[in-house]
Order: C-alpha cells, then structure tokens, then sequence
C-alpha cells in the first residue's frame, strides 16, 4: 500500500473539508437546539466559519444546560455581523439616539474601553468582507454612499466633542476586539484627542479666473518695445510667441504667489497648515482653475478670527479674479498622523 | 460676525460650505461637500488602525491612485454619472499639464496592477488570462522531474454601469 504517497492527500482533503464540515454540524447542532430552545456555547474556533445569517431563536426559558457567555441568538448574529468603527472619541460622549452610518439599518452606538469609546455600526460582513470589500470599493455609487455615511457620523460626534477619525472601512468581527484596540491604542488615541480639543479642520481652496491670470501674466511681461514696428512679420511673430511663452511661465508663478500669499496669511491663525494636492475645479461646480487646496487646524476660540480672515483675503484676491472657497469645520482629518506619529 | 461665541462656533455652520460674514466673493451658498473634499478625506486620511478585515495594502493603493484619478479627471466622473461641473475643461496649458498628470497616474496603476497581476484592459478588449504552475512529479518521496503549466484563456472584459469590472 502506498502509504507515503497517500497520507499528504488525505491531510490537504481534510483541511479543505473541515471548514465544510464544521459548518455542516454548526448547523446541525444548532437545529438540534433550537428544537430544545436551549442557550449554548460555541467554541470561539468556530466563529471562523462563514454562515448565513439564520433567524434568532425566541428567548431562552430554561437554564442553560451548556455553561458559557454566548447565547445561541448572540452567537449566530456575531457571525454574519461586523463592527464598523468610524471613529474615537472619550468615553461617556453624547451622541444622538437616531444616527446610523454604513448600514442604514443599524444604529452607531458606542464601545468603551479605557475612558475611550469607539463610534461603531454594525454591518453586514456579506458586504464588508474581504472579498466583498474589493468590489464594492471599485463601485463609485457603493463608495460614495459609504463614504458620505462615514462623515456624516463623524461630524455629528463633532458637534459635542473632540474625535478622531478613521480611514473608511475599519471593520472588526466582534465587540470584543474592538475593545482590545482600543486599549492597546489608548496612549495614541488620547493623545490624539488631547491634540485635538477645542479644535477643528477647515478648508480653502482657491480658483482662479484663467483670462484674468493670463491678462496679468501678459501685462508683467510685456515691455515698451520702439523696435517692433520695423521688425519683419516674422520676428514680429516670434517675439509675439516669445511673450506668449514667457506669459505661461508667469502664469504659473503668479498662481504659485498667491497660494503663497493666501496660505501663508492663514497659516499664521492656523495650529498646523497643510497643502493638499489640487482637484480639478470642474468637480466642485466653480469657475476657474484651483491653485490652492488648503487645510488647517483652527482652535476654536480663533476660529472668528480664521473666517474673517478668509474674507479679507477673498475680498482682496476678488478683483483678481480669484474665488476662495471655505468649507468646515470638519473633523481633523488631515491633522491626527501627526498626532499619532508625534506620540509614538 | 463681530460677538459670535465661539463656543458655538460650530452650531452656526453648516459645515459643509461655511458662510463667514460678508460672504465669500462669487460663493454660492451652503451646498452639500463635494465628493472630492469627502473622499480626499475618508480614503487617503484619518488615522489607520488593522481591523480584522485586513484589505490588502495594494488594493488600497491602487484604489487610491484611481479615486485620484476620479477626482483629477472630468471624463472618468462623467462616466461614473458625476456631473457636477458646468464647464467643459478648456484646453489651458494647465489643463495640459493635469493630463499629463493623469497619464502618468495611470501608467503608475497600470503598472501596479501588472506587478499586482491584475488584468486592466478596456472595455470590450479581449483578454487572455494566463495561469502557470509548476508541477513536481515525485517517485518514493524524491523529484523525478518538474514541469511549468500554463493554461491560457481568452475572455472579454466589460464595464458596467456602476464602473465593475467583469469578464464575460
């Protein structure tokens, strides 16, 4: 008998199987016990075995005959459910009893660890698995859907206190690993919150009108020339093409001037400034090209100080031909990194 | 305005499009965020922490690079039914430029997606996909010989409507 050559067959067939398999008795003795309307304990192991999410048992009238934490209808809902966080704040926050997020079914409900509470939904892991995760994240409708979801809840927590934000998408499978990273987090997170208090994130981005650029740009690049009335058609042309030339390059400088300007001026108000990467303007409805896409962190007793400001600078860039557009408060997005990596 | 408390500061906002007083010149009033501002946010901010759901860090990237192509390019948003917008990207040399941008952006995905061995082709292109394995052929536990396998396949990619890709 060819033993060798059987025993790694048998061991790799047995490992496809056994998921199967214990899927397969899951069920089994799930029916078994519901027929007995009994509580019973799974093994955490078998929390690894994707099940259809299976209707909840009515309530449990006896003593449980199986010791152990985890009710039959916990269990069987923990399986097909994930916990979406979508932010941090302190424990003990007020947060609205009507607010839902990623799932609009689902109420965003807080889990404390440590004097911190994670904002969390649940979500159906059918959608946010893995391999579900792949896909709907390339759907732009699911996404933006998702990601409107996401800002909406933490704005809402905004509006009482300091939070910090996550990335889209942080899903943990149970409760009790989302406590676990809250108290391994925990130094980092108050941190964070400490950076953050009293504080929000604000936008400017700046457009500007391309045919008053280019008239500028065209103004400080044309010089008194006496000589272009004798030159011929062709050097005439050239020098033409010349100025053109030079007059983009100008363009450039003049745009990069005023981001400076603008930037620098707010800045100067701002906790910590950033420049992000621009957008191409036709996506937010506005006139004209950006050539600033600002952030700032504003502590809210100078965040009067901050829009006036704004609109001093807007009403001076005006007669350029410059549109400055401010959004926020937002939460601090773009300001926890470094309020994260400064801990560590 | 002169005396706001600041405490509420916030309360007065409407968050998306705030209004300082005197309004912003040529601003149009409070609208919803735009896509771009969220997204620029969600995706690419906001601290990382390892959930269970672990998505791969190259899909991440990947998706990173297309979203910013979303948000750099006006052909690709009105594909995507995202129309925001009321004027046609004039051909300015900045407009020049952010092109360049985008082809550079999506020779990076492209390459990505290869070194990734993500298939990227156009809508209604063929595609062959080719799977290699090596086989060991083994004789009383020791190798007698090796073999790559490959097996190719033609099929057609498609987009739909919602921008999936699917192989049909």
């Amino acid at each position: 008998m060819a033993g060798n050559d059987l025993d790694p067959a048998i061991e790799a067939l047995a490992g496809e199987l056994a998921p199967r398999l214990t899927a397969a008795l899951l069920r089994r003795c799930r029916e078994e016990l519901r027929e007995v309307g009994e509580e019973a304990m799974f093994p955490d192991e078998a929390e690894q075995v994707a099940e259809p999410e299976e209707p909840v048992v009515g309530g449990s009238d006896g003593p449980a005959d199986h010791p152990g934490p985890h009710p039959l209808a916990e269990h069987a809902r923990r399986e097909a459910i994930g916990h979406y966080v979508y932010g941090v704040v302190r424990a003990e926050v007020p947060l609205p009893r009507d607010l839902v997020g990623a799932d609009p079914t689902a109420p965003v409900e807080l889990i404390e660890e440590a004097g911190l509470a994670a904002l969390v939904s649940e979500v159906p892991l059918a959608e946010f698995d893995e391999g579900s995760l792949r896909e709907n994240l390339n759907d732009v409708a699911w996404l933006e859907e998702k990601a409107r979801a996401h800002e909406h809840v933490l704005d809402v927590a905004l509006a009482g206190s300091a939070v910090v934000p996550l990335r889209l998408c942080t899903v943990f499978t149970t409760e009790e690993q989302v406590r676990g990273m809250l108290a391994r987090e925990r130094a980092v997170l108050f941190d964070a919150l400490g950076r953050l208090d009293g504080r929000a994130e604000w936008g400017v981005k700046a457009y500007a009108d391309r045919g008053a650029v280019e008239s500028e740009a065209l103004a400080r690049v044309d010089r008194p020339d006496g000589a272009d009335d004798e030159v011929t058609a062709g050097t005439a042309y050239m020098n033409r093409r010349r100025r053109e030339a030079r007059a983009r390059e100008q363009v450039e400088e003049i745009a990069d001037e005023w981001a400076r300007a603008i930037h620098g001026g707010l800045a100067a108000i701002a906790v910590e400034a950033l420049l992000n990467p621009l957008q191409r303007p036709e996506l937010s409805g506005r006139d004209g090209e950006m050539f600033l896409n600002g952030v700032y962190l504003i502590d809210d007793v100078e965040a009067a100080a901050f829009r006036a400001a704004v609109a001093t600078l807007a009403e001076d860039f005006d007669r350029r031909g410059v549109a400055l557009d401010l959004t926020g408060p937002w939460p601090a997005y773009n300001f926890v990194k470094s309020s994260i990596e400064a801990a560590r | 305005m002169a005396g706001d408390p600041d405490t509420s500061a916030r309360a007065l906002y409407d968050r998306r499009t705030a209004q300082p007083a005197p309004p912003l010149t040529g601003s149009r009033g409070p609208a919803p965020a735009s896509l771009a501002d969220i997204l620029e946010r969600v995706l690419d901010k906001g601290i990382v922490i390892a959930g269970d759901i672990q998505i791969n860090l190259l899909d991440i990237e990947l998706l990173t690079i297309k979203i910013r192509l979303l948000i750099a390019s006006v052909e690709r948003a009105q594909e995507m039914g995202i129309n925001w917008w009321e004027n046609d990207p004039k051909l300015t040399s900045r407009a020049k430029e952010l092109e360049e941008e985008n082809d550079e952006l999506r020779s990076r995905l492209e390459r990505l997606e290869e070194v990734a061995g993500l298939p990227a082709p156009r809508a209604g292109e063929e595609v062959e996909v080719q799977t290699r394995r090596r086989e060991v052929i083994e004789e009383d536990g020791e190798k007698v010989a090796e073999r790559d396998v490959r097996h190719k396949e033609v099929e057609k990619e498609e987009v739909d409507k919602g921008g999936r890709r699917g192989r049909k």
